[in-house]
């Protein structure tokens, strides 16, 4: 069978996908912080895993620990995320860890030693792209985030590197989803690397009169709409509530 | 070739280079251009290892993608041969020769130790060049050559921008004719950088040696290759389309040229396995009572080469392996006993069963140890063998005289077009 789109794993979501991200194609998720965009990221990856698909996550913000923390709360299966790891259907390449002083080892993670090393991050990622390619399947790809790589080295750079990693997930016929934070970066870049993007899911938020949450998609082939839809995330969960449907009765 | 101007050059001891432009030409400013999954910046690290372990000159080194440990270690542990240092002395011959600059404390706010010369702001390309000066005033003091080696230009250009990039080198372009150094080698990763950025490479920069590193993809096998993309003094439109495959092992002999399959062939008891396990660091045999019976394979690591060994047996009852085996080969080592002229009539036939054409092919005249052998020329003849096939003497357990074949055959591969295939 041959699967041409990814679940995301949160089910109105993949409704107004048409059941999900077209395979070998990558996404930038785009929007402010704590607004449930890392969530998004995750939950794709954890909905990989439940299907049985290999995935690779690249995090600068946070470690590979906590970023297993987050995904054991999102797999939504009763096995153990320790499983998947064991049979190599997850690789982490943390660029975080060790470069706030700390040496722990988690087998099956890369671990960026040094301060920002673009080249070395792009290699590792190469490599954890090839352990998993074995398993002939789709792969997932997520990176959380673009933007915390600013904090030590330019705009530029952190974008050059997204640019070669895009390019590199996709020749491993992988698909991939990609965090910037709105705010951090100047227009132009981010509308450059948006070019090289095939869709964006953006968001966005209200304060006035309520504090209101929005998404949006923009590219990624057929969509039910483009409008901005309304959805809450609270932390552990991030639903659908604006109503897209094609034709509905007003 | 260059004799007549050899003081200009040093040898990178990297073989496509050096063959093919003679190595670092004096006031040269070279370009490794890699794409930045490959492990292109490896080749400056090797060139600086073998010019410093050469005694040919002193190396200023700036590194800002880890400590000074960190690339002092990596140069620790290559482990590739080399006459000039003893054993004893390399560790110290390269701390005093390689001059690590420290472009990596400062990022780190880290109070720099291992070394007396580092980069105040990384992120500011005048603290860098600052940084060189003293480099290169200390260095100078010895009336050595100095070249001027940065693996990673990248790393550089991450911090200090691209217009920190263009500063360093246009300040080498300056050094170089001014005379100060002997030459430079520059890394530099094939990042998507501005247009800008290209056009000042190309134009006011203007490398002199321009070396490419890239990547294809083979039947789910990565190969990772170098080709001489420009050269300001030696036309190298001749072998501009060659790939030379390579290797980087470290802990290991670092960069190496890579030849996946080299096949041993010969007839039955000419000594192949005894062949294969003298010019290998690591093999095995299938053997039974020291008859081969499946095949030898070994990994050789020889004077900047590395290859796969593939041993046939000689038996004819095996023959029809022999077209499976040599599939893909890149060469071909045809042993013969030299003590039995009768042999040579099977050797022959080996050769032609292999199904190899236009490989090339050395023959290695064995067993020149004993009386009744017949001279390299004899056998040559016997084969009747077109003139440019290399007959070599041999003695399988001498291992220069294996290594002499192994060479033969690795630079005739090379002149080939490498690992095009």
């Amino acid at each position: 069978m041959i699967v041409e789109k990814l679940s995301t794993g949160i089910k109105r979501f993949d409704d107004l996908l048409y059941g999900g991200i077209p395979i070998r194609s990558n996404i930038m998720v785009y929007g402010p912080p704590f607004i449930g965009k890392e969530w998004l990221i995750t939950r794709f990856i954890a909905k990989g895993l439940e299907e049985g698909q290999p995935s690779v996550a690249v995090l600068t913000n946070s470690g590979v620990e906590e970023f297993r923390e987050e995904l054991r709360k999102t797999l939504k299966t009763e096995r153990p995320l320790e499983e998947y790891e064991q049979k190599g259907l997850i690789k982490y390449v943390d660029a975080y860890t060790r470069i706030i002083g700390d040496t722990s080892v988690f087998e099956g993670a890369y671990y960026v030693e040094s301060f920002a090393d673009t080249t070395t991050i792009l290699r590792m990622v190469d490599s954890a792209l090839r352990d998993v390619m074995r398993f002939n399947l789709p792969i997932r790809f997520g990176f959380i985030s673009i933007s915390t790589l600013v904090v030590n080295v330019s705009s530029q750079a952190a974008f050059r590197l997204a640019y070669m990693i895009a390019g590199v997930v996709k020749r491993y016929k992988g698909t991939g989803l990609y965090a910037v934070d709105s705010g951090m970066h100047s227009e132009s870049e981010v509308s450059t690397f948006a070019h090289l993007m095939d869709g964006i899911v953006e968001f966005r938020e209200e304060f006035e009169p309520e504090h209101k949450t929005y998404l949006r998609v923009l590219g990624l082939g057929q969509v039910k709409s483009r409008n901005w839809i309304e959805y809450v995330y609270n932390g552990e969960e991030l639903k659908i509530t604006g109503s897209f449907a094609i034709g509905r009765i007003v | 070739m260059f004799d007549d101007v050899s003081s200009d050059f040093i040898e990178t001891k990297i073989s496509p280079i050096d063959n093919g432009v003679g190595g670092l030409k004096r006031g040269s400013l070279t370009l490794v251009l890699f794409d930045p999954e490959v492990e292109g910046e490896y080749l400056p690290i090797q060139i600086a290892y073998n010019v410093v372990i050469e005694k040919k000159a002193k190396v200023i080194f700036p590194y800002v993608e880890g400590t000074p440990d960190k690339i002092i270690s990596i140069f620790l542990n290559i482990t590739a041969k080399h006459i000039e240092v003893p054993e004893i002395f390399v560790k110290e011959y390269i701390k005093d020769n390689i001059v690590v600059i420290d472009g990596y404390s400062s990022l780190i706010a880290r109070v720099p130790k291992e070394t007396k010369f580092y980069v105040k702001n990384s992120t500011d390309p005048r603290s860098w060049i600052e940084s060189f000066e003293q480099a290169l005033q200390e260095s100078r003091k010895d009336n050595k050559e100095i070249v001027f080696i940065a693996s990673n230009l990248s790393s550089v250009v991450d911090f200090a921008g691209e217009e920190g990039g263009i500063a360093i080198l246009k300040y080498l372009r300056e050094l170089l004719n001014q005379n100060k150094i002997h030459s430079a080698v520059v890394g530099l990763g094939n990042w998507p950088y501005s247009e800008e950025f290209w056009k000042t490479i190309n134009g006011e920069i203007k490398p002199d040696l321009v070396i490419r590193a890239s990547r294809y993809v083979y039947k789910l096998k990565v190969y990772d290759y170098i080709v001489i993309q420009h050269c300001s003094w030696k036309d190298v439109s001749p072998i501009k389309r060659n790939k030379y495959l390579f290797r980087v092992e470290i802990p290991g002999p670092g960069f190496t040229i890579y030849i996946p399959k080299i096949i041993v062939t010969g007839p039955y008891n000419a000594g192949k396995s005894t062949f294969v396990s003298t010019l290998s660091s690591k093999s095995i045999s299938v053997d039974v009572m020291g008859t081969t019976i499946a095949l030898d394979f070994g990994i050789i690591t020889v004077k900047g080469f590395s290859a796969h060994v593939f041993g046939t047996p000689g038996q004819e009852r095996f023959d029809i392996l022999l077209p499976h085996l040599a599939k893909e080969a890149f060469g071909v080592i045809l042993i013969v006993d030299s003590t039995r002229p009768e042999s040579l009539e099977r050797a022959k036939e080996m050769l032609s069963k292999l199904e190899l054409y236009g490989v090339p092919v050395v023959v290695a005249a064995n067993k020149q140890d004993l009386p009744e052998a017949l001279p390299p020329e004899e056998v040559k003849k016997r084969l009747g063998l077109p003139d440019d096939v290399p007959v070599i003497p041999t003695v399988a357990l001498d291992r220069n005289s294996v290594i002499r074949v192994f060479e033969t055959l690795a630079e005739l591969v090379l002149s080939q077009g490498g690992g095009s295939a």
